[in-house]
């Protein structure tokens, strides 16, 4: 009587999750769509040819690489030739083990010039600046090695300009990115933080550092992922922007207000999910001074990056991802109710901590439990059936409706028989993805709560747009 | 139990949400394909519209066509984005041909139209396209949407009313920018701009002789498109004038004659910081080599940004070649690298070479 009493406890407690948590979804759909019409609505004449003015806000490319000596160079040429009125690329070498610097000063002309710089942040110590005489808008700065956050420090002490855009070496962006992700800051004095679309690059045809084709990869890891990514910008970021409660941007792709960013300390270190931790903390901090501001999510700017094909690195990515998830949210616990906390403090953090960082231990004992109980008879093959139904059904209606959002605005995928393959992954990924993902998770969380040392894994890189190219990501 | 807990609610709630969930999807797989195929279907039409059309437009840039068709309903969209594309693309008399098809074609009626009924989109179109066609008939309809509460569609407004009689609209531009702060100073100043300083510069001095401090701030950063010599007097006197620490570094951000180097001379020992950068700066600008001296202090400032300001401005005086005597005293070292700008491009030596003369901790040594 007493297990079959905490069964149904548990089934309870289980099935209550569940329903919170798609309506918390469901909510955030809804918001998205109709927050995406109208911005596709505000934003027609977005499309007709721009004179710049010279008034736009001059914007600094941050670009962190470490042992990046297979892509970097073609990807800063995509860089440099993006349309915008005014804006520099600042490359931050962080003590590479390769042949990152040697590459770039060849490619790039690069010569030693000393600089002196405001230096609010701290920072490991840095060994030289490289101008490029044939770009001026180029410098390359050259570190010792201290992590991401440390080289993203680096890069704001350098940067000339008023907003900072922090870039991954290994992505692109489209040429129009920046200056669609600079309006939130020209229509808004309050933006301290926007940030753009992350989109899956595997299967896109890519000539001269930008994207000329989109397609469908043929990894069906990578295919998961596309749906997932559209499900984490298209409604995941979208829902929370109109209540100015986006807790992340991603630090693929994201621009800031530097003297905020200087404000609130920079990027920290040791911080795995650097980019979140930024984000939240820059909420906190805003909040609890009684600052007027705004961080939002733009859908139109696109930045291409590349996502893992094995088992092994995406693993590794999931783990990490979910470390720096704990990692941002107990360092920003102040914000959590604050009583100016507004809806990034009262909604989107508790829903964050409920639905996103507890939920591979409700989704993994979860299953667990339910399997148990069913095999000791606490509840019926036939019920146990109906919660399966139910939890796939409502995941499959969830994914559908971020693809329904991608149809409605960008038709990145413009075959009937992408859209075809699509409805196959939505449905696929129910069935063992996105429990494996659940476990990842869990592993991420038990390795923060055991305060295991951050550790970066080996990132295997395929860049089926450049020579496939297998690099050592930092330690 | 298994009896007692199959019957219960959840169960049943389990089931309906199973249930609704496969209509659902049902649904969303149904409602995709059948945009996918309008899509489809629109991408053809928009195909066979483009072959009509590019054509006959891209004729305009040469002369006009003999033969315009008219524009159906269904097609004004797409013709709005189309004929504004080029028409933003070029200028002179091309324009004026552009217009001509775009009256011959019907499409000023449907603009007209769609401003009154359409949706956002195809209102800020509709305006944009009565905007570039200079239609003087939309006057009044464009000057209630001016001030329409939504930011996008009232700014849009103004826009087409400037390219339609600027003269006529620059006041109601000029005042509702400074009362609308959802205007973007970019977009209103790029607007100034592209109107032209002959005819903003009077209107903006005008409006500057008027206003308060906190106006002044916005005017003068729209100054920059004005006429200096229309805008220096007003400039000049709010200097003197002004107790706001704002203004007062608005006005030296644009000082560009040497009338009032004294006064910028004092302000390079304010007492905050922010007019110093701006002061040295105009320094850099209208100052002369008599005043290495006075930056060379100012490169001693608690404050970066008026060391870094500074160290910009005597290279800018001095073209970069600093007197010896001069150079030793520099504080800093940065300093000295600020004031040879030119030796870095001149160097003909190896990296290593290259890397003695520049790297700080070798220049200070």
């Amino acid at each position: 009587m007493g297990h079959a009493l905490f069964a149904l406890l548990i089934q309870r407690l289980i099935f209550f999750y569940f329903i919170g948590i798609n309506l918390g979804y469901f909510s955030l759909n809804v918001i998205s769509l109709f927050s995406i019409m109208r911005y596709t609505r505000e934003r027609v004449l977005n499309k007709l040819p721009l004179v710049y003015s010279g008034f736009e806000l001059p914007i600094s490319l941050l670009v962190p690489a470490y042992n990046e000596e297979a892509n970097v160079s073609e990807s800063l040429r995509s860089l440099l030739q993006l349309s915008y009125s005014e804006y520099e690329v600042v490359v931050v070498n962080d003590g590479s083990k390769d042949k990152t610097l040697e590459v770039l000063k060849a490619d790039f002309g690069l010569v030693l010039y000393a600089e002196s710089i405001p230096g609010q942040l701290e920072t490991k110590a840095v060994r030289g600046v490289y101008h490029a005489l044939e770009y001026p808008n180029l410098r390359v700065i050259d570190k010792m090695n201290g992590g991401k956050a440390d080289a993203l420090n680096v890069g704001i002490n350098y940067a000339r300009y008023p907003l900072f855009c922090s870039i991954d070496a290994d992505s692109m962006l489209q040429r129009d990115s920046l200056q669609l992700l600079v309006q939130p800051f020209l229509e808004d004095p309050k933006t301290v933080a926007a940030g753009g679309t992350v989109r899956v690059a595997n299967g896109c045809q890519v000539q001269g550092g930008f994207l000329i084709k989109s397609g469908l990869p043929k990894n069906f890891l990578a295919l998961f992922q596309i749906v997932e990514y559209l499900r984490a910008f298209l409604f995941g970021r979208m829902g929370w922007s109109p209540m100015n409660a986006v807790l992340i941007i991603s630090g693929a792709f994201g621009l800031f207000r530097k003297d905020t960013v200087i404000a609130a300390g920079g990027y920290r270190h040791g911080t795995i999910g650097e980019d979140m931790e930024l984000v939240v903390r820059l909420h906190r901090t805003l909040r609890e001074a009684g600052t007027q501001y705004r961080i939002t999510y733009v859908p139109d700017p696109i930045c291409w990056t590349e996502a893992p094909e094995d088992w092994k690195t995406l693993k590794n990515q999931r783990v990490r991802w979910h470390q720096g998830l704990s990692q941002s949210l107990t360092l920003n616990w102040s914000l959590l109710f604050h009583r100016r906390g507004g809806a990034a403090g009262w909604v989107a953090f508790p829903f964050m901590i409920v639905f996103e960082w507890l939920n591979p231990v409700i989704e993994v004992f979860g299953t667990l439990f339910m399997l148990w109980a069913a095999i000791c008879g606490y509840i019926s093959l036939p019920a146990l059936g109906l919660f399966l139904f139910a939890a796939i059904g409502v995941g499959v209606v969830l994914s559908l409706n971020a693809l329904l959002l991608e149809e409605m605005t960008f038709h990145a995928y413009p075959k009937m028989r992408q859209v075809l393959l699509l409805f196959l992954i939505v449905l696929a990924e129910n069935f063992g993805y996105r429990q494996i993902n659940a476990y990842w998770r869990l592993i991420g969380l038990w390795r923060f709560a055991a305060r295991r040392e951050a550790k970066w894994g080996e990132m295997k890189r395929t860049a089926s747009w450049h020579s496939p190219v297998k690099v050592e990501e930092r330690g | 139990m298994v009896s007692a807990l199959s019957s219960d609610i959840t169960l049943r709630l389990a089931l309906w949400a199973g249930l609704a969930s496969v209509a659902t999807s049902l649904f969303l797989v149904m409602l995709i394909l059948c945009m996918r195929g309008a899509l489809l279907i629109r991408t053809r039409h928009h195909a066979r519209f483009l072959t009509v059309w590019r054509p006959l437009l891209a004729e305009c840039l040469l002369a006009l066509p003999p033969d315009i068709p008219r524009v159906p309903a269904r097609e004004a969209i797409a013709f709005f984005n189309l004929w504004n594309y080029v028409h933003e693309s070029v200028r002179g008399e091309a324009r004026e041909r552009l217009n001509t098809v775009a009256r011959q074609s019907g499409a000023d009626a449907l603009a007209v139209t769609l401003l009154e009924t359409g949706r956002l989109d195809e209102r800020l179109m509709a305006i944009a396209t009565l905007g570039s066609l200079g239609e003087k008939s939309a006057w009044s309809a464009l000057s209630r949407i001016a001030a329409h509460e939504h930011p996008i569609l009232s700014f849009t407004a103004a826009r087409a009313l400037m390219q339609i009689n600027p003269e006529g609209s620059i006041g109601l531009v000029i005042s509702s920018a400074l009362v609308r702060p959802d205007w973007p100073f970019s977009k209103v100043a790029a607007l100034l701009k592209e109107t032209g300083a002959d005819i903003v510069s009077r209107p903006l001095v005008h409006a500057l002789w008027e206003a308060d401090d906190r106006k002044s701030v916005l005017l003068l950063r729209y100054m920059k498109v004005a006429h200096y010599t229309l805008a220096a007097p007003s400039i000049r006197k709010r200097l003197h004038v002004t107790e706001s620490v704002e203004v007062l570094c608005a006005c030296l951000s644009l000082l560009e004659d040497p009338v009032e180097l004294e006064a910028v001379r004092e302000f390079v020992r304010h007492p905050v910081w922010a007019v110093r950068v701006q002061a040295v700066r105009a320094l850099g600008r209208i100052g002369s080599t008599a005043d290495a001296r006075l930056l060379l202090e100012a490169m001693g400032d608690a404050e970066w940004w008026v060391r870094h300001r500074a160290g910009e401005a005597l290279a800018l005086l001095t073209g970069g070649s600093l007197p010896r005597h001069l150079l030793v005293e520099t504080p800093e070292d940065y300093g000295r690298i600020l004031t040879l700008p030119l030796r870095r491009e001149q160097s003909t030596g190896s990296e290593e070479e290259r890397e003695a003369e520049w790297v700080p901790e070798r220049l200070a040594a």
